[in-house]
């Protein structure tokens, strides 16, 4: 059986009196496709930031791709990262700053070039690749973004919030390449507010409030679940009244534990 | 009235908040500040009889004058550094105002909750409260010094009033040229996109006051702006009252006047249409077939490994799109100018010398000295990939290693072969050129990851190029003139005695190269720590 490709035990981040991350352990198998879910400000975009060797945890430890995370040099090959904002270069084109990406992740001039093509073409993008990022739309800024984190089809992908400012056919594209990296074996590890999108991609559903991980499984069992507990037979529970119920104000998390229902 | 007057100190007051943070994360910025504050304010108090901190004549000094009644010469020169104050405080503001990265983020909310006037008022009181901050220690130490020297109390609050007129109006002055230039600017997409380029020749002439102040004061000393020297001097002399209540008055309806022009300026140059960017480079891709090899895709991957070729092109391409990163690299030029003209008449075996360290300079004053603000959003792509801050400091370098060398080299000869005409000279010259450059080169890289500037406030909001930070120039150039120093002496040494041996001055430059060295290599290695242990978002 082959190691998880993301495996976290106790993984803690704290900023002075703030613990942002705590006390996280999951682990991910290969080829998933883990919906990551939480309230604003519960700590997904840190959790992200020190699976990706962006910041270091305080406490506890994690393996992405089988590297432990401290090590940046061993995780980095394996990994492709879209933050909120599209790390891009304003000044560069499109089509250069994919380049520019292949070039620093050294790939052969040919395959960067295969890739870039076939990916520009599949997003929409070809006829707009020369044009300068600084005039992009969001949209379009986002589609870069992807296409950079996955240009080098790594063996986990990171994305976070990849379907923001997307218009309807660039959502649909974007699920739809989600659901191709899974089916490549890719491990993509995403993080979005639209729980419609995690119920249709996601294997496993990963719900953070507070920091901590207070809900996991399939989005079926997850409804499954809710729709036991809820005390007036409501049969059509979504992923979206499960997510309400378990971030819900003032609720403590430790209520949640019981939450976690095995995939 | 009362209402928008409210408002405005109230937006005023939270961007003197903003700020105090922003120092309280940024302590280096209070030590630079701190820094050019003890300065100036040794500048303003000058000479004190028994305290030989600064020998040039200050407050002090204009004081004794003013009490012995007859100020005279003393008024014209001190008339002189009052106009060379308003137009550097002008300039800056300016400069600022045309920049106003941190402007950006919050605009769009404020002009759609407060009149433009408002805003304006708020911005301009924001704007004179942190200049007013900058310069109330050298104020206060200034009404102190003149106090003492003119025994007149009522000089020295006169003198904190004058201080007060002065920045008030140079920084509206500098607040509604800014305001113009951005409105001017909007007409065309190269002046708005290259605006702080197009501002540089300013920067200069700022620069410049500094070098030639002498002849700049005579100047500005002649004009009205001069006149705020005046008002303290007449509390103590009961002379030039008129020209005293005038520079006064002038900056009441001054203020009013450039306040309501600002306002008018502001909606145009915020919320005006403006002109499309120039954005497009091509109406098709830019084509990935495209890949005809350039000389530096001949070099071999054993030497210059793919990674760090694809950084150097990306440096260059940005560069090219966005030249306000190169904006201090013409500064070394200004100044090898001024003192170049003085030199060529006094010490002109020293040109050589004095063109290769601006020459180095300049190359290192560029996109290099600003390496983690320019990579900004985009540094989870560099921390993300293999090796990536290795090559991404050593693409920076080579980025401007490459095209700086050869024309500092090049000067340098024409330059050693015009004093000498000897070969040997000549080559020598070009070899420390040549080695000083990437040295100094390497010093820069290390300055600016100790010393970042992003385009908005925080690394994810900085999308572009840009200029580095001031203090990471002055931080520069200060190390380029500690390490100048071992064969700037030696010259120095061997024009004023024919006793010092020419092996001297062999022997100085080959300590300023062990110097250069020794800090590039240093610089090097930290910029590359920084970039690997930088935490992102932290």
């Amino acid at each position: 059986m082959s190691p998880p490709a993301i495996e976290a035990t106790d993984l803690t981040k704290r900023y002075g009196d703030t613990t942002a991350v705590d006390g996280l352990s999951l682990s991910i198998p290969q080829g998933d496709v883990y919906g990551f879910l939480g309230p604003n400000g519960a700590g997904k975009t840190t959790t992200m930031r020190m699976f990706t060797t962006l910041t270091k945890p305080t406490a506890g430890e994690a393996r992405v791709a089988g590297q432990p995370i401290t090590e940046r040099d061993s995780v980095t090959p394996h990994i492709g990262y879209l933050p909120e904002e599209p790390p891009l270069y304003g000044e560069l084109t499109g089509c250069e700053q994919l380049e520019y990406v292949a070039g620093l992740r050294d790939m052969p001039d040919d395959v960067a070039t295969e890739r870039i093509d076939r990916l520009l073409e599949r997003f929409d993008l070809a006829t707009d690749a020369g044009k300068r990022i600084d005039a992009y739309s969001k949209g379009m800024r986002q589609k870069v973004g992807v296409i950079q984190a996955v240009l080098h089809e790594p063996d986990v992908v990171f994305l976070d919030e990849p379907t923001s400012g997307l218009d309807p056919r660039a959502a649909r594209t974007m699920r739809e390449t989600i659901a191709d990296l899974a089916s490549r074996e890719m491990t993509v590890f995403l993080s979005t507010h639209i729980l419609p999108v995690v119920d249709d991609l996601a294997d496993t559903v990963g719900v953070l409030y507070d920091g901590r991980l207070v809900a996991e499984g399939t989005p079926n069992g997850l409804k499954a679940r809710a729709q036991a507990e809820r005390a007036d037979g409501e049969d059509d529970e979504s992923l979206e009244d499960v997510f309400l119920d378990i971030t819900r104000d003032g609720e403590a998390p430790d209520e949640h534990e019981s939450s976690r229902t095995p995939t | 009235m009362k209402r928008a007057l409210e408002r405005a100190i109230r937006i005023a007051r939270i961007e003197a908040v903003r700020h105090a943070r922003q120092q309280r994360e940024q302590p280096w910025r209070v030590f630079f500040e701190l820094f050019l504050v003890v300065f100036v304010t040794v500048v303003v108090v000058g000479r004190i009889p028994g305290v030989g901190l600064y020998p040039e004549p200050g407050a002090y000094h204009y004081g004794q004058v003013a009490a012995s009644g007859s100020p005279g010469a003393a008024l014209d020169t001190a008339r002189g550094f009052v106009g060379i104050v308003f137009v550097i405080v002008t300039l800056v503001t300016m400069l600022w105002t045309m920049k106003a990265q941190d402007w950006r983020e919050q605009a769009d909310g404020l002009l759609t909750t407060v009149p433009i006037p408002t805003l304006v008022a708020g911005d301009l009181l924001s704007k004179i409260l942190k200049v007013g901050r900058f310069l109330s220690v050298a104020s206060l130490a200034g009404a102190i010094a003149f106090a003492s020297g003119s025994e007149s109390v009522l000089g020295g609050v006169l003198f904190v009033l004058a201080a007060f007129a002065l920045a008030a109006t140079a920084t509206a002055v500098g607040y509604t040229a800014g305001l113009a230039g951005l409105a001017l600017a909007s007409y065309s997409p190269f002046v708005r996109e290259h605006r702080v380029l197009v501002g540089s020749p300013l920067v200069a002439l700022y620069f410049g006051l500094f070098v030639g102040s002498r002849r700049a004061s005579a100047l500005l000393g002649g004009l009205p702006i001069g006149w705020y020297a005046d008002i303290p001097m007449a509390a103590a002399t009961g002379t030039g009252v008129t020209t005293a209540i005038a520079a006064l008055l002038g900056t009441t309806l001054g203020g009013v006047s450039l306040w309501w022009t600002s306002a008018r300026l502001a909606e145009r140059a915020w919320l005006g249409d403006g002109v499309a960017p120039a954005s497009v480079e091509s109406s098709a891709r830019s084509p990935t077939t495209d890949q005809s090899p350039t000389l530096l895709d001949r070099i071999p991957t054993t030497w210059l490994s793919r990674p760090t070729r694809a950084v150097i092109y990306a440096v260059w391409r940005r560069i090219v799109r966005a030249p306000q990163a190169l904006l201090y690299v013409f500064l070394p030029f200004v100044l090898l100018l001024v003192i170049g003209i003085e030199l060529a008449a006094t010490a002109p075996e020293s040109i050589p010398v004095l063109v290769a360290i601006y020459g180095a300079g300049a190359v290192g004053a560029g996109a290099t000295l600003n390496p983690i603000g320019n990579e900004g959003r985009s540094l989870p792509v560099t921390m993300t990939t293999p090796g990536g801050p290795r090559h991404l400091v050593r693409g920076y370098v080579l980025s401007a290693a490459l095209v700086g060398v050869l024309p500092v080299v090049a000067l340098v000869a024409l330059a050693t072969l015009g004093v000498t005409a000897s070969p040997v000279a000549t080559v020598a010259m070009g070899l420390f050129a040549a080695i000083l450059t990437v040295a100094f080169v390497a010093v820069s890289v290390g300055i600016g990851a100790w010393l970042p500037e992003f385009d908005g406030l925080r690394p994810a909001d900085s999308a572009g190029l840009t200029t580095p930070h001031v203090y990471a120039v002055f931080a520069y150039s200060l190390a380029l003139a500690l390490a100048s120093v071992p064969v700037l002496g030696a010259i120095l040494l061997q024009s004023a005695s024919a006793n010092i041996a020419p092996l001297a001055v062999v022997s100085g430059g080959v300590v300023t190269l062990g110097l250069s060295t020794l800090a590039g290599g240093l610089s090097y290695r930290y910029a590359v720590r920084t970039f690997e242990s930088h935490q992102y978002g932290e």
